[in-house]
């Protein structure tokens, strides 16, 4: 398995930074000579995607310019859209949004609303076949139809583009090496959540539908700590952050899993030295990217994605727990009782309610004792305990990778150390934001003015259209919350989550609506419709239900 | 009881030699043993009778980037050249030296030349080692920190190695001008910076082998 390294927005930039460090030494004049090339450890690639143009220019040194050849570099997806051209004027006058915004406004609505227009207003697709051949050229390699549709998906500049420059890094390019993306994103600020959900949407709707994609996101804290760093207040970082999250976990069809990370424990042990704590994130994904393979024994990224996506209809939350110890002899049940413990939980679970785990060793460590020190420890059974092993160097490490380790207990999210505490304390946080300022939602409040560059305001002003869309999104075609809309199902999934279902988001919702997708009775109903892939994973998760219970034989 | 400085003195050369011996002779031992002791630690934890060495060393081997390479190779040699300059330029050492061939060894190049040719050979032998077959990956020098983690600063510290190789070069260079006059002190520098640069280019070895010991 080889990833390309995805880091979107400020933070996950700054992660990313720690995984992409050249391994050579750095010497100009040496490297013009012997033709050195970039080495990253583990031979990773990667990429930053930006929104803030002046931060990725002008504030870090790091990532160069990607359109300038540089390499780690970083690219900003919206310089594709050139200001005051036709499509970005087409877009403000009927939506009211600015497609060169985005990041700014501190939401996640913001670039999945762009997202869908683009993927269902017409007259924008014909708008950009007609007026951006140009740069959909450079973005996708193709020239849009004249109906505004591609062989595979609506042309989406902004989206198409940042795919390309991915794409480059990947086995889907040219010359590209990495057979799996790593998005590493931070659940509270804009960039991040904003562009997950689109630019996964986008790379699935590419016709990619087996290429592996995995998300490592860093949740954001309680309190109003991170407010300053994140340049938004608490309750808007935790609606943005279950935004993004709702839409990850709702989407069949979208990322092979989801690791997550919580920002209250980083910070408990790292206060507010972010640095060192976005280096403890790169040392506990070593497991996960470093090289040295056992021979013969790391499956490639693609079997990893369908291991770890079997028999679940939805993307699975995977909670890592990480230990490292000296190396010794007969040490595999310490390190993972010690990952285990309180102080080796990158985030709140119940262990023994995984359905799966992934078992990530750096060092020379048993894997059957690894199996049965974890299987005794959690009752998972020894079968779906996988682990994947890698020669070390110094200590010892494991990452274990628990996947759902939640549900079954209606008292759960009464404990403080419970993923169903954690995610209903955001989620009513987030609900709190909704209610108490509801005109965040359609970027009408005081806090939501900046001014630009030019000295004009730069407020975002929604139109009748895109605020009715949003209205309905957030709180269901009849504005009650009582039948449908996200406030609706956040409420519904808080109450999964104090009744111990599992999973607790379920039905994805969209902003500006596909019609075909729209059948009156879908509206009727209120059912998601399910594309092949979502039937196919129900029927494959069935499958294994019942060949666990013993009713029908496995291959 | 009194210490007699110059039989200490007098000591210190040959201890530094039998060191610089020792250090290089058990780096050799240790690295084919680190290597040998992961493989067949491989075939114990992945349950098999025996790993193929060649996998082995494909896997085991990472990039460490082509200026540290070239870098750690270009020190290499330079170590090479310095033991040779300190030992074989001046007959002071053993009972034979370039100075045997008194008529290339006065000449104006005559230094430069000898410098050149055990460069070339060391580059000779390099090579060699590098044609052996891939079960044999273990004793190519141009392959052995491949076979490590080497933070950055230990690579910066083994580049600048050729700096300080280069200086003993120059001091034995010296030595050999002014022979048949000893200078003691520049023996002894240059013998100093010849152990410790062979010392931090080795030290990757000992590390693993360190850390390796339980």
């Amino acid at each position: 398995m080889r990833l390309c390294i995805v880091g979107i927005g400020g933070a996950g930039g700054k992660v990313t930074q720690e995984f992409l460090g050249n391994e050579d030494l750095d010497f100009p004049l040496l490297s013009h000579i012997t033709g050195a090339e970039y080495v990253s450890p583990g031979a990773l690639q990667g990429i930053w995607l930006e929104a803030d143009k002046n931060d990725a220019k002008n504030i870090q040194s790091f990532f160069g310019d990607m359109t300038e050849g540089c390499y780690p570099c970083f690219y900003i997806p919206h310089d594709v859209v050139s200001d005051g051209c036709e499509v970005h004027r087409l877009v403000r006058e009927k939506y009211g949004y600015d497609v060169k915004k985005q990041g700014f406004v501190r939401d996640a609505q913001y670039l999945k609303a762009i997202f869908e227009i683009f993927d269902t207003d017409e007259q924008i697709q014909e708008t950009v076949a007609q007026t951006m051949i140009k740069e959909m050229v450079e973005a996708k390699g193709d020239i849009p139809a004249a109906n505004g549709s591609s062989s595979s998906q609506a042309p989406n500049p902004i989206f198409d583009s940042a795919w390309n420059a991915i794409r480059e890094f990947t086995t889907l390019g040219k010359k590209g090496e990495c057979d799996g993306i790593l998005f590493i994103v931070s659940f509270g600020g804009g960039t991040g959540t904003g562009f997950i959900n689109p630019i996964i949407n986008h790379i699935r709707n590419e016709g990619k539908a087996d290429y592996p994609v995995f998300v490592l996101g860093i949740l954001t804290e309680l309190g109003d700590f991170a407010d300053k760093a994140q340049f938004t207040k608490s309750g808007r970082r935790n609606l943005a952050a279950i935004s993004a999250l709702y839409d990850l976990l709702t989407k069949g069809s979208g990322a092979n899993g989801v690791i997550i990370i919580d920002n209250e424990i980083m910070m408990s042990r790292f206060g507010n030295d972010y640095a060192s704590a976005n280096r403890f994130i790169h040392k506990v994904m070593q497991p996960v990217v470093a090289a040295r393979d056992y021979p013969d024994e790391i499956p490639p990224a693609q079997a990893i994605a369908q291991q770890s996506s079997r028999g679940v209809s939805r993307p699975p939350i995977f909670v890592p727990l990480y230990a490292s110890m000296p190396r010794g002899k007969d040490l595999e049940e310490a390190l993972v009782q010690k990952a285990l413990s309180d102080e080796g939980r990158l985030f709140a679970c119940t262990p023994e309610k995984a359905d799966f785990a992934m078992v990530f060793c750096r060092g020379f460590i048993d894997d059957e004792k690894i199996r049965t020190a974890l299987s005794k420890a959690t009752d998972i059974p020894f079968t779906r305990i996988w682990p994947m092993r890698k020669m070390g160097e110094g200590e010892n490490e494991i990452l274990i990778l628990l996947r759902n380790p939640y549900g079954g207990d209606p008292k759960a999210y009464l404990r403080d150390d419970t993923l169903e505490n954690r995610f209903c304390k955001v989620i009513s946080l987030a609900l709190q934001q909704i209610i108490q300022r509801p005109e965040d939602l359609f970027y009408e409040g005081k806090g939501n003015e900046t001014v630009g560059k030019n000295g004009k305001s730069d407020q975002v002003r929604l139109t009748e259209m895109s605020k009715q869309a949003l209205k309905t999104f957030f709180f269901g075609s009849d504005g009650s919350s009582k039948n449908s809309g996200f406030v609706f199902e956040l409420n519904e999934a808080r109450k999964r989550l104090r009744d111990g279902e599992k999973p607790f988001f379920i039905d994805p919702l969209r902003i500006f609506q596909k019609e075909s997708l729209v059948s009156d009775e879908t509206k009727k109903s209120h059912a998601p419709v399910k594309t092949d892939e979502e039937i196919a994973r129900i029927v494959d998760a069935r499958i294994n239900e019942l060949i666990e219970q013993g009713l029908i034989k496995g291959p | 009881m009194a210490i007699d400085i110059p039989t200490l003195m007098n000591s210190l050369f040959p201890a530094g030699t039998l060191l610089l011996a020792l250090l290089l002779i058990f780096a050799a031992i240790l690295h084919i043993n680190n290597l040998n002791r992961v493989h067949k630690l491989m075939a114990v934890l992945q349950h098999k009778k025996e790993v193929s060495k060649a996998i082995f060393y494909r896997e085991m081997t990472i990039s460490q980037g082509s200026n540290f390479t070239a870098l750690a190779l270009a020190a290499w040699i330079m170590l090479s050249v310095a033991i040779a300059y300190l030992y074989l330029l001046v007959p002071s050492i053993l009972p034979f030296s370039y100075m045997d061939i008194a008529e290339l060894a006065s000449s104006t190049l005559g230094f430069a030349i000898f410098g050149i040719l055990v460069a070339c050979l060391a580059g000779a032998i390099i090579l060699f080692l590098d044609k052996l077959p891939q079960d044999h990956r273990d004793l190519k020098l141009m392959e052995l920190y491949s076979f490590y983690s080497i933070s950055k600063t230990m690579k910066k510290m083994i580049s600048m190695t050729v700096i300080a190789l280069c200086i003993s070069v120059l001091l034995s260079a010296y030595i050999g001008t002014i022979y048949p006059i000893h200078s003691q002190p520049a023996e002894l520098l240059s013998l100093m910076l010849l152990v410790v640069s062979a010392g931090v280019l080795v030290m990757p070895i000992y590390k693993e082998a360190w850390e390796a010991r339980i």
